[in-house]
């Protein structure tokens, strides 16, 4: 909802910066379970 | 200092200017009838309901409700976290749910939130509105402010799916939840027990990807609520309330229905029955105007 611009984080940078991690985590997960 | 104090996880739908913002506003009006103190959670984000579920992924959603978790626990400590959305609720409870029960995805979101300097230590309690109002405070506590019973309204309590699924209230049947009929007979209006869509998905976000089959559903809902003699809907969801009420036009147009129904937040309806105004319950907020609660709230208070 946030995308529609109905409310904004002041951390944006820190928001970014946990979601990019995340998104690293759960590729790293992902490439694991693939690999076998 | 208040007899109940919560932090306050108001959600995107119900800010200024977005669709619930009236939800917010009766809510507020509501908690101070009642005495309950609600601090907003500072600098929360989207709880990534609807767009979390479609493209971000497992991890990162939770992590984005973990971020609310760990403010609440940095600013607000030992409070429990209530939610007036009913998605909201639904996304944090899974979250706390998935992260007290997995050491691994707890790690990982302890990981992704020092990014943002972090963390949690105690998982908190996640209520919604409803659950304060039934099981903090009471039906006999609830009716004790009732100034200006809502009589002779028929009114349809439409629970939906996700304060009901798959967690729900405590004591509540899934298939025939009441909590909501014993608010409207609480505020002095009559309520529908056998109205049976009162748990009927509204559709969700299919309104916008799939309009002709939310828009089936949402014809049931209202169609039914008719049928039993409502003349009013009450919800305790923002989603519900927007898709069941601001499609009816739609509806009418597809299958040649007449359907007008006002569809009301439960807050709203007290805010009336405990003597606020039009404007203290966010009356002006309905897409379909409910004519008979502004009469009602126009009149004078029996004190």
């Amino acid at each position: 909802m946030e995308l529609f611009g109905g409310h904004k984080c002041k951390d944006q940078k820190g928001i970014q910066a946990m979601l990019k991690k995340a998104y690293e985590i759960e590729r790293s997960r992902k490439t694991a379970r693939i690999a076998g | 200092m208040s007899k109940h104090e919560y932090a306050f996880y108001p959600g995107c739908s119900s800010q200024k200017g977005a669709s619930a913002s009236n939800y917010l506003t009766s809510v507020e009006a509501m908690c101070k009838t009642l005495d309950v103190k609600l601090t907003e959670i500072p600098d929360w984000n989207c709880c990534g309901a609807s767009i979390g579920y479609a493209e971000a992924g497992e991890l990162p959603r939770h992590v984005l409700n973990a971020r609310n978790f760990a403010l609440s626990e940095q600013n607000l400590p030992g409070q429990e976290i209530v939610a007036t959305c009913a998605a909201c609720w639904l996304g944090a409870r899974e979250t706390r749910e998935r992260l007290t029960h997995s050491d691994t995805l707890m790690a990982d979101t302890r990981e992704a939130l020092k990014e943002a300097g972090l963390t949690i230590n105690e998982m908190p309690e996640i209520r919604h509105m409803v659950e304060v109002l039934i099981e903090d405070l009471g039906f006999e506590e609830m009716a004790k402010h009732v100034v200006r019973p809502l009589e002779g309204m028929k009114i349809a309590g439409y629970v939906g799916c996700q304060t009901n699924r798959p967690f729900g209230v405590a004591g509540e049947s899934f298939e025939n939840p009441v909590y909501l009929d014993k608010m409207v007979e609480m505020v002095g209006a009559e309520p529908i027990p056998e109205y049976e869509q009162k748990v009927t998905c509204c559709g969700g976000a299919l309104a916008f990807s799939e309009p002709e089959k939310a828009q089936a559903q949402i014809k049931d809902i209202v169609e039914s609520a008719y049928d039993h003699g409502a003349e009013m809907i009450v919800t305790p969801c923002p989603l519900c309330q927007a898709n069941v009420e601001i499609y009816q036009g739609q509806i009418n147009k597809r299958y040649g229905t007449k359907f007008d129904i006002p569809v009301m937040y439960y807050s709203q309806l007290m805010v009336v029955a405990y003597g606020g105004d039009a404007k203290a319950a966010a009356l002006n907020g309905q897409v379909i105007k409910a004519r008979r609660l502004e009469e009602i709230a126009a009149k004078p208070v029996k004190r």
